[in-house]
């Protein structure tokens, strides 16, 4: 229980910056509430000393503000969802994928190639999302696919990134990093 | 990214050797370079199915034996493998 609410508080933060959230932590609080956040939880900061949290909140980490919460014993959090739509964000690695993402073309050529190396049988989905150990690709497979890739975009990979690929998005992030590299 | 397990020394190795050997492929006539990358996946998969994981020292040799084999095909020379089977009574 300790950790999901640490999972929240962390989102809570997230979602506010620290700019936003300081000083004006009820309004978010009503958000939390907006959002299916439990009435005991949002009581709880009051019980517990709002200005503490206004006052001391650049000092506190997530895990410590879980930890104080965790400390009251006479809190129940059974009515906490299980999924938290509103606030909770998207996986970080998604978000920072935009900076260097592939190109969508990048991404066809690698689903192509590896769905012919692999030898998927038709009907089967191929995202780039998939991860080559879920098509059947055992570690030999990996090396065909790379030599493959290497070979139609006439790039280089070198062996330690070859073996930090695990999804066809990383083989094309990583393609089009080496593509790009080459270019300029 | 996530990491897929981590593979031993003597794993990537191997892993090497397989690249290597695709490499030296490419420099040869297309269809005897198909015919090399069959002849030579055939070999890297048949020795992951049947050798012992443990067996440390059967796999040094078939990676050492695999080298000298490599250094053979990268030479220009060399234009063409093929392999036989020999003893195999049929059955």
């Amino acid at each position: 229980m300790r950790q999901q609410l640490s999972i929240r508080v962390v989102h809570l933060q997230c979602m506010h910056p620290r700019s936003l959230l300081h000083g004006a932590l009820p309004s978010s609080l009503r958000f939390a509430l907006a959002a299916g956040l439990s009435l005991t939880l949002l009581h709880l900061p009051s019980t517990h000393g709002f200005s503490r949290w206004d006052d001391d909140l650049d000092l506190l980490s997530p895990v410590a503000l879980a930890a104080e919460f965790s400390s009251l014993k006479s809190i129940s959090f059974s009515s906490i969802r299980k999924s938290f739509p509103a606030i909770q964000l998207r996986p970080a690695s998604s978000r920072l994928r935009i900076c260097c993402a592939a190109k969508s073309e990048t991404l066809e050529k690698v689903l192509k190639i590896v769905k012919k190396q692999l030898a998927v049988p038709e009907g089967t989905a191929v995202t780039a999302e998939s991860k080559f150990s879920e098509l059947g690709a055992d570690s030999l497979d990996t090396v065909e696919i790379v030599m493959g890739l290497e070979e139609a975009f006439g790039i280089s990979v070198e062996e330690e990134s070859a073996q930090r690929i695990v999804t066809v998005q990383d083989a094309a992030d990583l393609i089009q990093e080496l593509v790009e590299a080459k270019s300029c | 990214m996530a990491s897929r397990p981590k593979l031993s020394g003597l794993q990537r190795q191997v892993l090497g050797l397989y690249r290597e050997f695709l490499r030296a492929a490419r420099l040869k006539e297309p269809e005897e370079r198909l015919r090399i990358e069959s002849i030579v996946s055939a070999e890297f998969r048949q020795n992951a199915m049947n050798v012992d994981r443990k067996n440390f020292l059967y796999i040094e040799y078939l990676l050492r034996r695999g080298k000298k084999q490599l250094e053979q095909l990268k030479s220009p020379d060399t234009l063409r493998l093929s392999t036989m089977e020999v003893g195999k009574t049929p059955q």
